[in-house]
């Protein structure tokens, strides 16, 4: 279990985050919904380490994360896939994979090689063509493979749907869903709240750094226009 | 750089090795027979292509792969070839020795740019080199009983063994070191450092959420780099035989960025092509009367415009590859 307690950071003097508190069980799918703006980006990027907490603490199965390295993070078993995907436009599919398993120095990671391209067919079929022929929803789905090399128990996912047409943002959000099925524990940042309220089994909304609201899926599905009156903002 | 469970070395690279050795082979062997064939002039300036192909390899780790721009390589390259001068001459330390140790005396000093480029990017990042050449400049300038300041240095001919190395010997050595400059860089960039380092240019989030330690790479990125432009600058000084502060000025900076960037950012042959193309087309356009300077400008700017990717990356597509 993922578990974020009263986690607050700071950008000089703005505050990104404030005394945010969220839970992710094992074999979940959570949805983090806001505006831009909103400090989505942020609480993933403190989660992995890459953004320091001013206060606060990240739990990872009852054990303290807060503070370590990401490289250490990731180790620990937390993956994120960035904002903006990050592809190297001129290595091959593989090379880009294989990045992933960047900390897992000395391991045979030739299983999870084989198990993601098991995963992505699309991305299987182009193993040895370069990143920048891949389509945006290739691309994403690269990018949440190369998460995966490096056998996560959690993978955060910021803003999937971005720049992508809404059928490829569906297919991803598939595939996320089958990632989860896999064991894997799935914390997502999303602005697109109606796909969200699809696929996750609880959301949080957050709006100027703060969780504004939260609840199970079927809650969030009885109360569309206060989701929207907070995200319109 | 790989290891066992690292499969960079299966198929799945976007061409193939061999074609590259080949071709890397074919280049070594004709260096090698070239002396034969100029006069001294001709071999001057080929001496002074393998140099400055030296400094593009090491710049081109720096800033075609880690993406970490800078413009106190000419500085790098002036106290390389300051400490090895003075190490030679002063010390009275083997040239061969003197080499190595002055490069890495720069190397560290590389080391310690990489602090302030741990925050900065860019632009922001090009001024805080270009302030930190210009210090490493007016240090050599002012550090007169060391140096001979303005005055600059005359050099005698370096020598190996008790012998004096004349200028097909230094062409020679710059030559070796050439090659075990590519050879490392084809190492580096290769395996999960290159990768590593590729990513940081990319998107340095998404480096960082995969774990890759961002300050580590940066700060062993201008080391190595510094190493590479320290070495060919412990060539370049017995090359002329005669070094002035002066020479190291932010203009011989942006020379080096734009050797990488003519010959292609990110690729170890456009390092080489890139030099050639720095030292010979010049020479190449002496003929024209008034006007070498002028046109060498015309040359530039039509390269960048219909080669973007530099002249390696224009010769790669033109053959067919990816």
């Amino acid at each position: 279990m993922l578990e974020v307690k009263d986690l607050s950071v700071r950008y000089g003097s703005v505050e990104a985050l404030h005394d945010v508190s969220i839970k992710v069980e094992t074999g979940g799918l959570v949805a983090i919904l806001g505006a831009n703006g909103a400090g989505k980006s942020t609480l993933l990027r403190t989660i992995s380490g890459i953004v320091k907490a001013a206060s606060g603490n990240v739990a990872l199965d009852g054990t303290a994360i807060t503070g370590l390295r990401p490289e250490e993070i990731v180790r620990r078993g937390i993956a994120h896939v960035p904002e903006g995907r990050g592809i190297l436009p001129d290595f091959t599919v593989r090379e880009n994979l294989m990045i992933g398993a960047y900390v897992r120095r000395g391991q045979d990671v030739s299983p999870d090689y084989r198990r993601v391209m098991g995963m992505f067919p699309a991305i299987e079929r182009r193993e040895r063509k370069l990143g920048y022929t891949l389509s945006g929803g290739e691309q994403q789905m690269l990018a949440i493979g190369r998460a995966l090399m490096a056998a996560p128990q959690v993978l955060l996912a910021d803003e999937l749907s971005l720049g992508l047409a809404p059928i490829i943002v569906r297919q991803v959000f598939a595939t996320l869903d089958q990632v989860r099925r896999t064991g894997v524990t799935v914390l997502v940042v999303e602005q697109n709240a109606r796909l969200a309220m699809k696929f996750a089994d609880y959301l949080y909304v957050l709006k100027y750094g703060r969780v504004v609201m939260e609840g199970p899926r079927e809650t969030f599905a009885k109360s569309t226009d206060l989701v929207d009156a907070y995200l319109g903002a | 750089m790989t290891n066992a469970t690292d499969i960079a070395g299966l198929p799945g690279r976007r061409s193939s090795h061999g074609s590259e050795l080949v071709l890397a082979g074919l280049g070594v062997a004709l260096a090698c027979v070239a002396p034969f064939w100029l006069n001294g002039y001709g071999l001057y300036l080929l001496t002074l292509t393998a140099i400055f192909a030296i400094v593009a390899l090491g710049l081109n780790l720096l800033t075609g792969y880690a993406g970490q721009i800078s413009l106190c390589h000419a500085a790098l390259f002036g106290v390389g070839a300051y400490a090895t001068a003075l190490l030679t001459s002063k010390a009275g330390w083997p040239y061969l020795v003197s080499l190595p140790v002055g490069a890495l005396l720069t190397t560290a000093i590389g080391a310690a740019v990489a602090v302030p480029a741990l925050r900065l990017k860019n632009l922001y990042l090009a001024i805080a080199t270009l302030g930190f050449g210009v210090v490493l400049q007016k240090t050599i300038f002012e550090w007169r009983s060391l140096t001979g300041g303005g005055g600059g240095l005359s050099l005698a001919p370096p020598t190996i063994a008790g012998h004096e190395l004349g200028a097909t010997g230094l062409y020679y050595l710059a030559l070796a070191f050439l090659v075990l400059g590519l050879w490392g860089a084809w190492n580096l960039s290769r395996g999960r450092t290159g990768r590593a380092l590729r990513l940081i240019k990319e998107s340095e989030i998404a480096a960082a959420s995969l774990g890759i330690h961002i300050a580590r790479y940066k700060v062993t990125a201008f080391a190595v780099s510094a190493f590479y432009t320290a070495i060919a600058g412990g060539l370049f000084a017995y090359l002329v035989r005669y070094i002035n502060p002066e020479s190291f000025n932010v203009g011989l900076s942006i020379g080096f960025l734009s050797m990488i960037v003519i010959g292609g950012l990110g690729t170890i042959g456009g390092s080489i092509v890139g030099a050639l193309f720095y030292v010979v087309v010049p020479e190449l356009l002496r003929g024209i009367k008034d006007a070498p300077g002028l046109v060498f400008g015309v040359v530039l700017v039509m390269v960048m415009v219909f080669m973007p990717q530099g002249l390696w990356g224009m010769a790669r597509r033109f053959l067919g590859r990816r």
